[in-house]
C-alpha cells in the first residue's frame, strides 16, 4: 500500500465522521433556510370576481393546504343589503365553496342573524344554496345560540354575545366586502365581526359620537375581536364598493376590481384602507385592534404578493 | 244553512292562509311607466330601522326617522328599489347628507339629485331614495320619472330656518349640509365636530372663494350658552377662525375670513 493512500480502517472512519459531522450541521442550516414562502396577503386585481378569487386561493397555497378532508368550513360574508358596493359578492362566495368542497369539506356552512328578508330579497339564499353551502340563521331570540364573553382587556366594550356556531366549524374564514362607513369612514374584516354578535349589543357601539365619544365604536369593534374567533382564513372583496353613505347606500361605486386573501385582520384591513385613501394608522378602529396586539398595522412588514389576473 | 257555514269557514281558512300583508304607511303605485311592482312592500318603523341598515340607521334617527317603505319595481331583468324614508321634520337635513356636491340637479320634489345610478329627493317629510340594482347608470330619466310620479301627490316642504341665513354669495349651494347632531358633523369633519359641540343645529358648506376650507354655523339654545362653548374651545382651537354672532358660533375649519358670514347672521336676526 503506497504511502499517500494510507488509510487505516480506524483513520477511514474518523474521517467519514468527521465529513458528517461537517455536513450535518450545514444541512440543518440549508433547512433553515428553506422557508414557507406563502404569501401572507394576496391581492389578485382583474375584471371577474371568480377569476380573482381563484388566484387569491392559489396563491396562498389552495384551499387543500387548509382544509381537511370532512372537515366543516364556517363563513362570515357581509349580506347587509340589495344596493350596488354594500354586500360580498355572491360569485366570490361560490368560488369559496367550490374550493372548500373540493379540498374535501364535509360541509361549507354560510352563518347570518339578519333575517330571511335581508338574504332572500338579494337571491343570495339561491345563489349561495346552488355552490353547495348551507344558510345557518342564527335566532337572535334563542339564548341557547349565543355564549357571553366577558372582555376582561375591553377599554370601551366589557362583555358581548357571539353566536356559538362560530366556534363551532373546523375552518372559518371571514369574508367582508371593504366600503365606506358612516362615522369611521371604514368598514373591513374587524367590522365584519358586528355580524356574529349579537344585534341588540351592537346598538351601544354606535352613541352620539360627541367629544370624547368620538372613539366609542371603534374601539368597541377592537374590544370584539378580543373574543372572537381569530379567522383561519380571510377572502375580503374589493371588486365593486361603496365609497360614500356606507354601510348601506346607495352611494357612489369605486370598482378596485380587487379580492384581497390573508390571515391577519388588522393587516389586511391595514391594506384595504388603502383602497378608499385612507391609512391603517389614520382608521381608529385597526389602530385600536393593533394596539390590543390582535395584529400588524404595517402591512409592509409582512410578505404581500399582487396577483394580476 | 249548514252550506253558507262551510263557505265562510273556507273563505276565513283561504284568507290565513294567503298570510295578511303588513300595512305599509306609503302608497305605491302598482307599476310606473312600464316597470311593475316585484314582490311585497315592506316597512321597518322606529328602532327596527337597525333591522334593516344596521349601524346606517344612527344617521337617520338624527334626522328624526319614523318609518322606511321599501318597494321594488321590475322591468323584464332589470330592478329598480324605491325607499321612502318619513321624518317627524323637514327631509332637507338627510337629504343634504346624503347628496354629494357633485352630483347632477334634477326638478323632482323640493329638491332631487342623480349620480348615475341612484337619485336622491325629499319632498316635505319624505326623502326617496330611488336605486338601480344594476348599479350602472343609464336609467336616469326613469329614475327621474320614478321620482316625479312618487312625490307629486306629497305635501311640500320648507328648508330649515338656518339655511336660510347663509349668504347666499359666495357660498356653493350645492355644498350645503344641514346637521341635526354630531353624527353628521363628525362624518363631515371630525375636526368641526371635536371642537364645536353643544350645539341644537348646525349647517355646513363651502365657499367658492376658499374651496379648501370648510364653514360650520352651529345655532345654541342662548347666547350665554353660544358663549360657553366658545369660551371652551378658544384656549386650543388651533386653525380655527371662530366667532360668535349672538346664539351662533361661526367657524372656518381652516381659518378663512367668515366677516361675511357674521354679517349675514346678523342682518338675518334683527
Amino acid at each position: 500500500m503506497s504511502d499517500n493512500i494510507k488509510f487505516s480502517r480506524r483513520s477511514f472512519l474518523a474521517s467519514a465522521i468527521a465529513g458528517s459531522a461537517l455536513t450535518l450541521p450545514a444541512m440543518k442550516s440549508l433547512d433553515s433556510l428553506i422557508v414557507d414562502e406563502s404569501p401572507d396577503i394576496v391581492i389578485a386585481e382583474g375584471n371577474e370576481a371568480v377569476a380573482n378569487t381563484e388566484a387569491v386561493i392559489t396563491a396562498l397555497g389552495g384551499m387543500g393546504k387548509y382544509v381537511g378532508k370532512d372537515q366543516v368550513v364556517g363563513l362570515l360574508p357581509n349580506a347587509q343589503g340589495v344596493h350596488p358596493g354594500c354586500s360580498t359578492n355572491p360569485d366570490i362566495v361560490k368560488t369559496v365553496v367550490k374550493h372548500c368542497k373540493e379540498a374535501g369539506a364535509a360541509k361549507v356552512l354560510w352563518y347570518t342573524w339578519l333575517p330571511e328578508r335581508a338574504w332572500t330579497r338579494s337571491n343570495l339564499k339561491v345563489n349561495v344554496e346552488a355552490s353547495g353551502a348551507e344558510l345557518v340563521y342564527i335566532n337572535a331570540d334563542d339564548a341557547d345560540q349565543w355564549k357571553t364573553f366577558e372582555i376582561a382587556e375591553g377599554k370601551a366594550l366589557k362583555q358581548v354575545r357571539i353566536f356559538k356556531a362560530l366556534y363551532e366549524c373546523d375552518f372559518f374564514i371571514s369574508m367582508p366586502i371593504v366600503k365606506d362607513h358612516i362615522g369611521s369612514r371604514f368598514t373591513g374584516v374587524l367590522k365584519n365581526y358586528m355580524g356574529a354578535s349579537h344585534p341588540k349589543d351592537n346598538r351601544p357601539f354606535h352613541p352620539t359620537f360627541e367629544g370624547d365619544d368620538l372613539l366609542h365604536m371603534e374601539q368597541c369593534i377592537a374590544d370584539l375581536n378580543l373574543v372572537a374567533r381569530k379567522p383561519d382564513m380571510i377572502i375580503m372583496d374589493a371588486m365593486q364598493i361603496l365609497t360614500s353613505n356606507g354601510p348601506f347606500g346607495p352611494g357612489k361605486i369605486a370598482t378596485p376590481n380587487k379580492v384581497i386573501g390573508g390571515f391577519d385582520r388588522v393587516a389586511v384591513d391595514s391594506f384595504a384602507a388603502t383602497i378608499l385613501g385612507l391609512k391603517g394608522p389614520e382608521v381608529r378602529m385597526i389602530a385600536n385592534a393593533a394596539a390590543h396586539g390582535l395584529g400588524e398595522i404595517d402591512y409592509s412588514k409582512l410578505n404581500v404578493k399582487s396577483v394580476a389576473v | 244553512m249548514r252550506q253558507k257555514i262551510i263557505m265562510c269557514i273556507s273563505i276565513l281558512f283561504l284568507i290565513t292562509l294567503s298570510g295578511v300583508a303588513q300595512d305599509i304607511s306609503f302608497n305605491f303605485p302598482a307599476g310606473i311607466g312600464d316597470w311593475e311592482k316585484s314582490g311585497e312592500a315592506f316597512e321597518y318603523v322606529g328602532d327596527d330601522l337597525f333591522e334593516y341598515i344596521n349601524g346606517g340607521a344612527e344617521l337617520y334617527h338624527e334626522y328624526g326617522f319614523e318609518t322606511v317603505s321599501v318597494q321594488d319595481y321590475s322591468f323584464g331583468e332589470e330592478l329598480i328599489s324605491v325607499e321612502v324614508y318619513k321624518m317627524k321634520e323637514s327631509a332637507f337635513g338627510i337629504f343634504s347628507m346624503l347628496r354629494s356636491a357633485e352630483d347632477q340637479e334634477v326638478d323632482a320634489g323640493d329638491g332631487a339629485t342623480i349620480a348615475g345610478y341612484y337619485l336622491m329627493m325629499w319632498r316635505g317629510k319624505h326623502l326617496f331614495a330611488i336605486t338601480s340594482q344594476s348599479g350602472e347608470s343609464g336609467n336616469e330619466n326613469i329614475l327621474i320619472s320614478f321620482a316625479q310620479q312618487l312625490s307629486e301627490n306629497l305635501e311640500s316642504g320648507d328648508i330649515p330656518e338656518l339655511v336660510k341665513h347663509i349668504p347666499e354669495n359666495p357660498v356653493d349651494e350645492n355644498s350645503i349640509i344641514y346637521c341635526k347632531g354630531s353624527i353628521a358633523l363628525v362624518n363631515i369633519s371630525e375636526k368641526a365636530a371635536e371642537f364645536l359641540t353643544g350645539w341644537e343645529e348646525a349647517v355646513v358648506f363651502k365657499s367658492i372663494n376658499a374651496e379648501e376650507d370648510l364653514f360650520v354655523i352651529c345655532k345654541y339654545k342662548s347666547a350665554s350658552a353660544a358663549t360657553e362653548n366658545l369660551n371652551k374651545i378658544q384656549p386650543r382651537k388651533s386653525s380655527i377662525n371662530l366667532k360668535q354672532a349672538g346664539p351662533y358660533l361661526v367657524a372656518s375649519i381652516e381659518g378663512s375670513d367668515i366677516d361675511f358670514i357674521t354679517k349675514s347672521l346678523e342682518t338675518a336676526t334683527e
